[in-house]
């Protein structure tokens, strides 16, 4: 039986008369990676801050693990356990990378308890080194956010998301301002993050990098969703060609 | 909580306040010392907003007078003990803090200093003229000291210096615990980019609520401190510019370290000493200082000393310095201040 983790239904959002949303409805499933994609000005980005908690809707709805989230504050959404990350990494500028991942972690526990929690504990110490070592930054801790590289940064937010102990994570461009290698080295990373049992929905912009990461595709154009499906047929579907790709999918 | 690295600073610290009155004997210099002891705490407890959660708040110096206002009534109207009234003062200045703060705490940046401004002057228009209550401009006398002194064979000024000597420690003792505690980290992830840390989970209106409501707590704290130090209180003591006052002594001394509220006290009571004869210069000579600061370091004098130490001690241990790591938190941190 298939497990809905994240569904929408005719969500929409205007801004003035503009429908930049317009009746998306779809439903994610347990496990997929649920990528999502189109040109400029589609609405990707968006959609996103509709889920993400950023903006509220104009009109229908949003449910993840069986909450309404439409108008949930943002860190309650967290607390539910949906991570993300931002279209350009967001980054805490005085943090050394160390402290990054531990500020994350640290509205993990709530209550009192957490309020008064201490700040040296050797649990968070451990825990914060052993996702260190998951994005690939082991050794770098007390570096700085602006010392790392696009894809170290990108990683990082990844980390800072996933401290937070997700079961669905929100990732926002993912490859923006990488180069051809980092992109699969990033692809390799994200697919690392599925075996850990984290459902996963992106937005990106690289045909390639999506058709190769996503379970299920779905192609959005001026507000709209038009075709959903598994990649091989998102590549061959002519509305999607039409709107989107202009030429055959894969090419980049 | 002791570690080593802050053990040597906190002997140093608690060495200073304890041998301070050894070395200015006098009770002129003593009674100088307690004022700069009380600022200390009414900086510290800003410090809370401004240096730790980023709420730059013109209002403490409205809720250090607040704090004066309920000790002065308490114990000249209504006759109760200075200790009585202290738990008062600090719950209507965290109360009216916290009113402050659901008012104000959704505005960003230029929004919340003005809020504070205006609310601050309201708290110091209802004392000016509220006479039945505060008695105007006539002002509130006598109100006493905490301790009688009759009981203690030291001298009454040294007496009040020793007792704030352990009022600041407890006070600055408690801003730290709380910094090395989930609520400073989540306080500094929301100062430093308050999207990342609500999409991490931090409630971020919350904290900052509760950072502003202990902060205003503590001003209100010093202030009636203040009210038994003077024994006589009129309107000026909640005026605003004890809130600039104090926003100014921070940004001097050095937002968000132990002893930066001490370093801008210092100034701020020291100065005026000095200049006592040249009363017009005195606030040209502030701007000056302020001014200099900020352009030059904009981490105030408790982030010069501390650079200035950390070579000394890399002179004695033969470390290299980093030269990368403060300059790049120094041109943060004025991006912070921007």
């Amino acid at each position: 039986m298939t497990e809905w983790i994240l569904s929408t239904e005719n969500l929409s959002r205007s801004f003035g008369g503009l429908a930049a949303v317009d009746q998306v409805s779809f439903q994610v499933k347990k496990d997929e990676v649920f990528g999502i994609v189109g040109p400029n000005g589609a609405g990707k980005s968006t959609l996103f801050n509709l889920i993400a908690g950023v903006l509220p809707p104009s009109h229908g709805k949003i449910e993840a693990f069986g909450h309404r989230i439409d108008r949930m504050p943002t860190q309650k959404r967290c607390w539910l356990g949906i991570g993300r990350t931002f279209q350009a990494a967001q980054m805490f500028p005085t943090h050394t990378i160390g402290e990054s991942l531990l500020s994350a972690g640290s509205a993990k526990h709530r209550g009192v308890a957490g309020w008064l929690r201490p700040v040296d504990l050797k649990s968070d110490r451990q825990e914060m080194l052993e996702f260190l070592d998951f994005i690939g930054l082991a050794g770098m801790e007390d570096l700085l956010p602006s010392e790392l590289t696009n894809l170290q940064q990108q990683k990082l937010a990844i980390g800072m998301a996933l401290i937070t102990d997700p079961q669905l994570l929100l990732l926002d461009e993912p490859s923006g301002g990488l180069i051809e290698a980092e992109v699969l080295e990033l692809l390799a990373f994200i697919k690392s993050i599925r075996v850990r049992g984290i459902t996963i929905v992106v937005i990106d912009h690289k045909m390639r990098l999506m058709m190769n990461l996503s379970d299920r595709i779905m192609v959005m154009s001026a507000g709209k969703m038009i075709a959903l499906d598994v990649p091989k047929k998102i590549a061959s579907d002519v509305n999607v060609q039409n709107a989107y790709l202009g030429r055959p999918a894969g090419s980049d | 909580m002791i570690t080593r690295a802050n053990i040597f600073p906190t002997i140093t610290g608690v060495l200073l306040l304890v041998l301070l009155p050894f070395i200015f004997q006098s009770p002129y210099h003593i009674q100088i010392l307690t004022q700069l002891l009380i600022w200390a705490i009414l900086f510290t407890g800003l410090d809370i907003a401004v240096g730790h959660a980023g709420l730059v708040s013109v209002a403490h110096g409205a809720l250090f007078g607040l704090g004066a206002y309920v000790t002065g009534i308490l114990t000249v109207d209504v006759g109760w003990g200075f200790w009585s009234t202290l738990p008062v003062a600090i719950l209507v200045g965290a109360l009216v803090g916290l009113g402050i703060g659901l008012l104000t705490l959704r505005m960003e940046g230029h929004y919340f200093v003005i809020a504070t401004l205006g609310i601050g002057l309201l708290i110091t228009i209802v004392i000016r003229n509220w006479t039945e209550l505060t008695h105007g401009e006539l002002g509130l006398s006598p109100v006493p000291k905490p301790i009688s002194f009759e009981s203690i064979p030291l001298n009454p000024s040294l007496t009040m210096y020793y007792l704030m000597a352990i009022v600041s420690f407890v006070c600055v003792a408690g801003s730290y615990l709380l910094m090395r505690t989930s609520t400073g980290r989540r306080l500094r992830a929301i100062r430093d980019n308050s999207a990342l840390a609500a999409a991490v989970g931090i409630d971020v209106s919350r904290t900052r609520l509760v950072a502003f409501l202990i902060s205003a707590g503590m001003a209100a704290l010093a202030g009636s401190f203040q009210a038994s130090y003077l024994s006589y209180i009129e309107p000026s003591i909640a005026s605003y510019e004890v809130g600039f006052t104090a926003l100014m002594a921070i940004i001097i001394g050095g937002r968000a370290t132990v002893a930066g509220p001490f370093m801008g006290a210092a100034i701020f009571v020291v100065l005026p000493e000095i200049l006592r004869s040249a009363d017009e210069f005195r606030i040209i000579t502030l701007g000056l200082i302020l001014i200099l600061v900020v352009l030059f370091a904009p981490d105030g004098l408790a982030g010069l000393s501390k650079i200035a130490f950390g070579k000394i001690a890399n002179l004695f241990s033969g470390k290299p310095t980093n030269p990368n790591r403060n300059s790049s938190n120094v041109l943060l941190d004025r991006k912070d201040a921007s």
